[in-house]
């Protein structure tokens, strides 16, 4: 489906999800309410969790599932007005302003349209809200930009409108979908919460990390994928600096796929080859050695014995 | 937006709302949403006026196969932080499900009364039918100031009962070294909001600076795209950068019961502000990393620490230590360094004003932060009182509300 292509607003949640699905995202049952529910009352969302639970990626797979075009607007501390809303397009006011002196331009009508919406440049935000076409537009890590731009942001998220001085209030031409992100590295304002619908995005349950797994590696073996995501799992666990989210699970099931595994490897110093793809500090590198990979891999094993998984292709050669 | 709802004004204010609708509570539908708006206020969660249009919106709105769909989506209205969303499920359904929860959870507040949540979304969708009203925000002020409910009222009241019961916490007041442990972790929303304010404090001055002057390089830089014509003004702004904060807390014997509150306050410092932690006793040791890291095992981390330490105190030695190893360029001019201790130190008194010196001579702020009501004895402190900016007392909650005032 192109994003171009609009597509009428699911009936239902049920609808909503099984769109998402098809854009290769696998919601829970509260994350298609929230979404269906912030498309029926036009309301943003705003989504935090940390980070590699799939955040970005859930306002993705709106814009496919929905057939609008995504904005995205990547916040950071110093992030203004310009370079997020809109900018006037001096080059074009001055080339405006030189034609009509060598010619025998209107010098009324120049000044009367000089500032007007045609030289504007926009910017995202106020992409989204003049564009004709219902769009998503993601605010990401919203946490990490200013107050003084989060406390410009009401007006939008609220009114779905830009004031700009020398033109008045900007009325959007359509309500976008928009979805907020943060990483909670500072808490947002009150004002800015109560705005949105919220949702925390927690890591996924094994059932349903496993069937995202299986849905974007589909050329992994499902041995390898539920042997992975289980990993992974007790992974998290364990107290780590960063813990893996699903983007990591994804690489490192990818990366086992690519060296020919169609399980997790019984040999824990090969397991530890691959661990850098699951672990992304100093620190949690150092403290993981082979005899904790072999902990957490033991919950395999146990499963063997007791006859919950088969046996693996080595235990099976080792008991022959 | 607190407690707008509770306002009883608003509902007799409100047109086209007949007296025996705003009265019975029991049968409305909109009022029952209004309690429980009502008993989320008392839960502590920052419900108003538009939060609980917001829920009868969605009530109405919503196809409500089973109540599970209400309850998550009236959990992303209502919730605004993690916290909040790990304890609306456990209060919905104490609310809406009394029987089921009887016995299991406990909580304060008005709980339901007769009918059943699907029965009264029912009955809304079935009023606003009636009523040809599709745009429940219409009413909101009835429903709102329907649900204020009895504890509402109460709530307006003094505190104070009749009879000698009291709706004050038996901690509030009292020194934090009588608060039992689980008491400790009360304090977690104090001092989140103590950090909040101490950022701006920090901030305020460089923010006032960044109104710089005219950036003129900057200017003409930007006058190469409309044709050498400086249209716009390029105005200086000064790098942003949040002050550098390095706490010291003392785990010594002496602070013993001090300790894991210290260490809580260190760890928000840390989140919020991204300080840096350490912990003394008569060696130093970097925590930053253990506290920062988020989960169930926080608690235990922090014990570990505070238990594994608990003899004398060498305050002078580890304090340089500090200033010699990881501190060493970390901290300098208009920086904080916060020391948590009661003082008592076994160097030699005439160290300590040395060393606090040097933190001084760096232009780095000190501020001590005692356990005690009162400004600590020692010797070695009256000494170095002078490289000291505040002796700020943190002794219970009062106390802890006033910290930013004293920094």
């Amino acid at each position: 489906m192109s994003a171009s292509e609009s597509v009428a607003a699911p009936a239902s949640p049920g609808e909503l999800r099984q769109r998402l699905f098809a854009a290769d995202y696998i919601a829970d049952d509260a994350l298609a309410n929230v979404l269906w529910m912030a498309l029926r009352l036009e309301r943003p969302v705003l989504l935090e969790g940390e980070a590699g639970v799939g955040k970005t990626a859930i306002a993705a797979a709106a814009a496919r599932a929905l057939g609008r075009p995504l904005l995205r607007l990547q916040c950071y501390e110093g992030l203004d007005l310009g370079q997020a809303v809109y900018e006037w397009n001096y080059s074009r006011q001055l080339l405006e302003i030189r034609l009509a002196e060598a010619g025998d331009g209107d010098r009324g009508h120049l000044r009367e349209h000089l500032f007007t919406e045609e030289f504007l440049l926009k910017r995202p935000v106020l992409q989204a809200i003049r564009s004709p076409q219902p769009a998503v537009l993601l605010i990401d890590e919203i946490d990490r930009a200013d107050e003084a731009f989060e406390a410009f942001l009401l007006e939008t998220l609220a009114e779905y409108q830009v004031s700009i001085p020398e033109i008045g209030t900007l009325q959007a031409l359509s309500r976008p979908l928009v979805v907020l992100t943060s990483n909670s590295t500072r808490d947002l304002s009150d004002a800015l919460r109560r705005r949105c619908l919220y949702q925390f995005v927690d890591y996924p349950e094994l059932g349903r990390e496993m069937d995202i797994v299986r849905r974007l590696v589909p050329q992994a073996a499902e041995r390898l994928v539920s042997e992975a995501v289980s990993f992974v799992h007790r992974l998290r666990r364990e107290d780590l600096d960063k813990t893996p989210g699903v983007a990591e699970t994804l690489d490192w099931v990818r990366m086992l796929f690519e060296l020919g595994h169609d399980c997790v490897p019984e040999d824990a110093a090969t397991i530890l080859s691959t661990m850098s793809a699951l672990l992304k500090t100093r620190a949690d590198a150092f403290q993981m050695n082979e005899d904790q990979l072999r902990r957490l891999a033991g919950g395999r094993r146990i499963a063997e014995d007791t006859g919950v998984a088969g046996p693996s292709e080595g235990s099976r050669i080792a008991s022959v | 937006m607190h407690g707008n709802g509770a306002d009883g004004s608003v509902t007799a204010g409100v047109p086209g709302v007949p007296a025996s609708e705003r009265v019975s509570r029991g049968g409305d539908p909109r009022a029952a949403v209004g309690r429980f708006a009502n008993h989320l206020r008392a839960q502590g969660f920052a419900v108003g006026f538009d939060e609980t249009g917001l829920m009868l919106r969605i009530a109405a709105e919503s196809p409500l196969s089973d109540w599970r769909t209400l309850s998550s989506l009236w959990r992303a209205a209502v919730c605004g932080n993690r916290r909040e969303w790990d304890r609306f499920p456990v209060i919905f359904d104490n609310f809406w499900f009394p029987k089921r929860t009887r016995g299991t959870v406990r909580t304060t507040g008005a709980p339901a009364k007769r009918r059943s949540l699907p029965e009264r979304v029912a009955d809304l969708h079935r009023q606003l039918e009636a009523e040809g009203d599709s745009q429940p925000g219409g009413s909101q002020a009835s429903w709102a100031g329907q649900g204020r409910g009895d504890d509402a009222a109460e709530a307006e009241q003094s505190p104070r009962a009749m009879g000698g019961a009291s709706r004050n916490d038996p901690a509030e007041g009292r020194p934090f070294a009588e608060w039992m442990p689980q008491d400790i972790e009360r304090i977690d929303a104090a001092v989140a909001a103590f950090a909040r304010r101490l950022r701006r404090i920090l901030l305020r001055r460089r923010e006032r600076a960044m109104r710089g002057e005219v950036d003129l390089r900057a200017c003409l830089r930007s006058a190469r795209n409309t044709a050498g014509e400086i249209l716009a003004l390029e105005m200086r702004r000064n790098k942003r950068r949040e002050p550098r904060i390095a706490v010291l807390v003392d785990v010594s014997r002496s602070m013993e019961r001090h300790a894991p509150l210290f260490l809580r306050m260190a760890r928000v410092f840390g989140e919020r502000c991204g300080a840096r932690v350490f912990v003394f006793h008569t060696r130093l040791a970097e925590v930053s990393g253990m506290l920062r890291r988020p989960g169930r095992k926080m608690q235990e981390r922090i014990n570990a620490v505070s238990f594994a330490f608990g003899g004398g105190t060498r305050i002078a030695s580890t304090l340089e230590e500090a200033l010699d190893g990881p501190l060493r360029g970390a901290i300098g001019h208009r920086d904080l360094l916060l020391m948590c201790s009661d003082g008592f130190d076994a160097d030699p008194p005439e160290r300590l004003p040395q060393v606090l010196s040097r933190v001084r001579a760096r232009g780095t702020d000190v501020i001590w932060l005692h356990p005690t009501k009162d400004k600590p004895a020692s010797l070695a402190l009256q000494e170095g009182a002078a490289s000291v900016r505040a002796f700020v007392p943190v002794h219970d909650m009062d106390s802890l509300a006033r910290l930013p005032a004293g920094l």
